[in-house]
């Protein structure tokens, strides 16, 4: 095939998808009311007409809807391929992802059968309105949640990823410098550190970074203030692909929230303030079995949390709300993981009673409320809060716990974590290997959360620039790996996995652009 | 041989002999005598020792053969290991074998310790004698010997170690939190940094063992006047810890002679006035405090320093200093209150006794009734009713419209030490921090106290407080939270007004504290912020509270009070042209202080910055390390 249908193919893709979305009816709206103006004249109409969106703005947004779009579904490579190949072209993901769903669906299920609770219930209107007065106040909510318990942890999870073998590759099982000393044992192309620098070009040394070059030691004239009004000029230019190359050095704290939410493109207009309200009037009408976990979670994590048990509140708002966002099934198109059905009482089996069950179809596991925990720091309106997090969700986060081949993937991290460390400091994984203390049983828990809950603010909201910056979460396998790098000295001295994990149980000292580019940069290979 | 070994040994002993030269290369292999030599030395010059030897002995041509060599070694030894309760592994015959300089340095180190300190040898010295005569009737003595003595040595250490005990626990206490910093730094990745501080603490060791020598010891000779600061301290928290791991520092009970007195405000009441104090003694308020602590005389002067500055400035500046709410006296006030609150239907206001800190008795009213009520006084207890008439209280409006962060009402707590009020010289800590209070904020529930006070002490007594959450933010996280929504220029005109509350408030007094070159007072701030980003002023407090909620916390005040006593500087190691001390920036000195550093940059334009960093990075450590000589006594590297 060559590049020109694929570049029709894409254009095609992207014309349907946009087809029909609000966007299209404001800029035939706006078409039409430029009309009346003086300045457009009816033998140029097209030129003027154009011209008129262009110097409006509306261009612009049309561009960056479109690089949305181009992000969030790349277009199939053959036009023939079917639908499950979009979600996962490899048979032994897909599988093991369809087995990992069944063990979920009935933990879930025998937790509402032993607990006698339904997965869902329309509210009485007294308890509706009582909802809906403390909406702003959830977290003062007591209600015993001491029989609900989290359906699965990372931990768990795990444990299903090293059980993945791909039944076409024979792999040996004696341990030679050759072979891979991970847990991970599936035959995945990750890149290795010179193939990094190639792609990360702007982490290198000579590159000014936030996170390395603000430092309160230098003059504020020598980097940061010209990147920081770099910075406020993309910002107004309102261009997405700017403010992607832009955040790969950083984004200052001022203009984070503005940065963030033009690479999303999530400009909260009045039809995303209007959508959260809709949902919202959802969780106040039904009760969801889902709601409990969700509660639970926050309580479990981000409550207890030094920093953010500020926004409690806002977790609620947000993650009930995501929980009745059908918009966000959208993504199982390009998700390996297909959402979870639930038949409406009495008709079990029955296709047509099928519904998607929670109606967003992604069961929040434990530490899922830390997904939003560090938006809250961003945006304080929760309808602009929402939005920014269900397209992190839909672009990243989800990847974070799928079993996939993608190279933003779980699985892929992990290999991605193991080889590095292997390839740089074999010494030590070798080591850690030794003693029973496999350096992902530690890693693993840091990227399911791409380190939320694990480093400071500041700091995580410097890596998820980058992720950002990127569109990819590879880096968060980076930064794991620099922080084995960084703590090795002591690593090699432990003798056991508790002991390896109390070295390394807390990473809020750590700063984390100096770590990836030393580990990227600044490393022989 | 490990050269830091070496250089203790230099360092500590260096300050006994003067006469003996301690060359590297005699210490990393010495000779017998020139071991000989230093003990000399030391028994002539400190005393430490004394009589241990005989005449014969004393002459290094008359220690010839091996075993006089051991025995006279082995009697030094023997003395440092009871005084000083120290373990040592070095053996003699190892010694004049001239193995193990290592532990022969511990030992030289001992001794250097147990001079400095200024040990009593004389018990010692005469078990040892007692010890050895007997062992010369008995001739299978050296074995039995040394395991009588180590029975000895137990017992001499036990009688020694009391106080010790107590010291190495709390120097094990302040090694545990050297450790964590340690950690800290470690991951900023500067070993090398790591090692120095190390180093530094090594050399601080020997230092220590002097305390405790001073309490036997009536008479203090001149050069210990120098070195040592006598310290009392009224409270028991951060600051005790802080005073008692302080370098040459020693705490005098009771009514015994001080330097240095951290006291609280009742012992200052009571014996401030019939204290002479020399020269260079501090003490941590001054005599009339209460003019800015107590909530109705802060007040008063605001108020009054607000009119002298509109008839001498004119409005614009009189009304840089509206950032306090609307406040009466009471009783005293009450009718011109009424008043006002009659012009103002609907809006709340709170209550708060005068000199009551921590939150102690403050409740909010909307209607006159409850206050009328309060007037009556049914609450207050009998016995208060007869001695003072009435608890004064003030009342001030409320401010409704706090800002607030996921619904939840906070307010910042900040340190301003005031070193001097005339001229005004007033120091501002990076660090601080916000509280929030744990419920969420409306105006609905005013009977909720928990909601508006965002006091800690306050909401320790709430009842789903959870003390291992602290509800606190620190102030850096706060700055952070404040720019992420509102961009870094609204934030700096924050602070910066915020630099204004203390600086006005401050001035306000200025003329009616008394200076006293002896005072200086550390002060906690509470500011609450309003949506429209306006900071007012609640309250300053002297005697801000140093118990502290969770180790942040406690790491956080134990890092305020060691500046302060660095600013305080009774060491004398500062020059007093410093801008920055550890976390403490010098905000005022007879007028405002500008950056120099970023003025440098920007020569030309008239733009005038600040010199506060309140919520930014403090990296004290650093800062210390290239300011500070070190604790008299203790190299420098």
């Amino acid at each position: 095939m060559d590049e020109g249908t694929d570049v029709s193919l894409t254009i095609a893709q992207v014309v349907l998808r946009l087809r029909g979305s609000h966007l299209h009816s404001q800029l035939e709206r706006q078409a039409k009311e430029c009309l009346h103006q003086p300045e457009i004249k009816l033998e140029f109409l097209k030129e003027d007409v154009r011209a008129f969106l262009k110097t409006s703005g509306w261009e612009k947004k049309l561009e960056n809807a479109v690089y949305r779009e181009m992000h969030v579904q790349p277009p199939p490579s053959l036009p023939t391929a079917p639908p499950e190949h979009l979600k996962e072209p490899l048979a032994y993901m897909r599988g093991a992802q369809a087995s990992w769903e069944t063990r979920i669906h009935k933990s879930l299920n025998s937790m509402c059968t032993e607990l006698g609770v339904s997965l869902a219930r329309k509210r009485p209107a007294v308890e509706q309105k009582e909802l809906a007065n403390k909406w702003n106040e959830m977290g003062t909510d007591e209600t015993d949640l001491s029989r609900f318990r989290p359906v699965y942890a990372p931990k768990d999870f795990l444990e299903v990823l090293i059980g993945l073998r791909n039944s076409n590759h024979h792999g040996s099982e004696e341990v030679s410098a050759q072979s891979h000393w991970g847990l991970i044992q599936v035959p995945l192309n990750v890149r290795d550190v010179p193939q990094m620098r190639e792609v990360y070009p702007e982490l290198s040394l000579t590159n000014g970074q936030l996170g390395i070059d603000d430092n309160a030691h230098l003059h504020p004239d020598l980097f940061e203030s010209k990147h920081v009004d770099m910075g406020k000029k993309v910002v107004s230019e309102q261009d997405s692909a700017a403010a992607q190359q832009y955040s790969r050095q950083g984004c200052p704290t001022g203009l984070r929230a503005n940065l963030w939410a033009l690479i999303l493109n999530s400009t909260n207009q009045s039809q995303d303030v209007m959508h959260y309200e809709q949902l919202k009037a959802g969780v106040i009408q039904y009760d969801l079995l889902v709601d409990n976990l969700i509660y639970k979670d926050v309580k479990l994590t981000a409550s207890n949390d030094d920093y953010y048990f500020v926004f409690e509140d806002f977790l609620y708002q947000v993650l009930l709300c995501f929980s009745r966002d059908t918009a966000v099934l959208e993504h199982f198109g390009y998700n390996s993981a297909s959402p979870p059905k639930a038949f409406i009482q009495g008709n079990v089996e029955v296709e047509e009673c099928a519904v998607v069950y929670p109606p967003n179809g992604v069961i929040p596991f434990h530490g899922f409320s830390m997904y939003v925990a560090p938006l809250c720091f961003l945006y304080n309106e929760p309808s602009k809060l929402y939005s920014v997090f269900r397209e992190m969700y839909i672009r990243y986060f989800f990847r974070l716990h799928s079993i996939s081949s993608s190279p933003s993937g779980i699985v892929s991290l992990c290999l991605q974590f193991e080889r590095l460390l292997q390839a740089h400091l074999p010494q030590l994984f070798y080591h850690l290997r030794q003693i029973g203390a496999q350096p992902l049983r530690i890693a693993f828990k840091w990227m399911v959360r791409a380190f939320s809950g694990y480093l400071s603010t500041d700091q995580l909201l410097l890596l998820w620039d980058r992720v950002l910056g990127y569109d990819s979460l590879e880096i968060v396998a980076v930064l794991a790996a620099a922080v084995f790098a960084f703590r090795a000295e002591n690593l090699m001295e432990v003798t056991s996995l508790a002991s390896a994990e109390a070295v390394l149980a807390d990473l809020s000292t750590l700063k984390v652009m100096p770590l990836i580019q030393i580990f990227l940069f600044a490393t022989a290979i | 041989m490990n050269g830091v070994v070496l250089k203790k040994t230099q360092d500590t002993l260096g300050r006994v002999l003067k006469k003996t030269p301690l060359t590297e290369k005699l210490l990393s292999k010495p000779p017998f005598r020139y071991l000989h030599d230093i003990l000399s030395e030391v028994i002539t010059t400190t005393g430490f020792m004394k009589g241990l030897y005989g005449e014969n002995e004393l002459k290094s041509g008359n220690v010839k053969d091996k075993d006089a060599k051991i025995t006279f070694l082995q009697k030094a030894i023997d003395v440092v290991v009871m005084v000083s309760g120290e373990i040592l592994s070095v053996k003699p015959s190892r010694i004049v074998a001239g193995h193990e300089p290592e532990k022969t340095n511990e030992l030289l180190q001992a001794i250097a310790k147990c001079c400095l300190g200024k040990m009593s040898s004389e018990e010692a010295v005469k078990q040892v004698l007692a010890e050895e005569s007997k062992s010369q009737l008995e001739p299978k003595s050296k074995a039995g010997t040394s395991r009588s003595q180590d029975k000895e040595n137990r017992e001499g250490r036990e009688r020694h170690s009391d106080k010790e005990q107590e010291r190495r626990e709390k120097k094990e206490l302040t090694e545990c939190c050297g450790n964590q910093d340690r950690k800290d730094q470690k991951d900023q990745k500067d070993q090398k940094d790591q090692k120095d501080q190390k180093d530094q603490k090594d050399q601080k060791d020997p230092v220590q063992p002097k305390d405790q020598g001073q309490h036997g010891h009536q008479k203090r000779s001149e050069r210990d006047e120098k070195t040592c600061v006598r310290y009392k301290c009224g409270l028991l928290n951060t600051i005790q810890d802080v005073l008692q791991q302080r370098p040459g520092w020693v705490e005098v009970k009771d009514d015994g002679e001080w330097d240095f007195n951290w006291c609280d405000v009742s012992w200052l009441r009571e014996n401030f006035d019939h204290s002479f104090m020399e020269e260079h003694v501090r003490i941590c308020h001054f005599r009339n405090h209460y003019e800015l602590t107590w909530k109705n005389l802060m007040v008063k002067n605001l108020k009054r320093y607000r009119k002298i500055l509109e008839r001498e400035a004119g409005g614009m500046e009189a009304s840089r200093c509206d950032f306090f709410p609307r406040t009466f006296e009471l009783p005293s006030e009450y009718y011109i209150f009424v008043e006002e609150f009659k012009r103002s239907p609907g809006s709340t206001w709170i209550m708060k006794p005068v000199a009551r800190s921590q939150g102690k008795g403050i409740f909010l009213f909307r209607k006159l009734k409850d206050i009328t009520d309060w007037k009556k006084d049914g609450s207050r207890p009998e016995e208060q009713k007869n001695d003072t008439p009435v608890e004064s209280y003030v009342v001030q409006r409320y401010i409704e419209n706090p800002y607030l962060i996921s619904g939840r009402k906070f307010d910042l707590r900040v340190y301003v030490l005031v070193t001097s009020y005339i001229p005004l010289k007033a120091w501002l800590y990076r660090d601080g921090f916000a509280r929030f209070s744990n419920t969420r904020f409306s105006l609905c529930s005013l009977d909720d106290q928990y909601v508006h006070l965002t006091n800690v002490a306050v909401q320790k007594t709430a009842p789903d407080y959870d003390p291992e959450k602290g509800c606190k933010w620190q102030i850096q996280q706060l700055r952070r939270y404040l720019t992420a929504k509102h961009g870094s220029e609204t934030v700096e005109a924050v602070f910066t007004d915020i630099d204004n509350i203390f600086v006005r408030s401050l001035q306000s007094v200025q003329k009616i504290i008394i200076n006293d070159k002896h005072c200086f007072e550390l002060y906690g701030y509470d500011i609450l912020l309003d949506q429209n980003l306006k900071p007012w002023l609640i309250e300053v407090n002297a005697s801000p509270s140093f118990t502290a909620s969770s180790p942040e916390d406690y790491e956080l005040k134990h890092q305020l009070l060691e500046d302060t006593l660095h600013i305080v500087d009774m060491e004398g190691r500062l020059t007093g042209k410093e801008k920055r001390v550890g976390g403490y920036d010098l905000m005022w000195n007879d007028g405002p202080v500008s950056r120099e550093d970023t003025s440098l940059g920007r020569l030309g334009s008239s733009c005038f910055t600040a010199n506060t960093h309140l919520g930014c990075v403090n990296d004290r450590k650093k800062q210390l390390r290239g300011l500070l000589k070190p604790f008299p006594g203790q190299k420098k590297i």
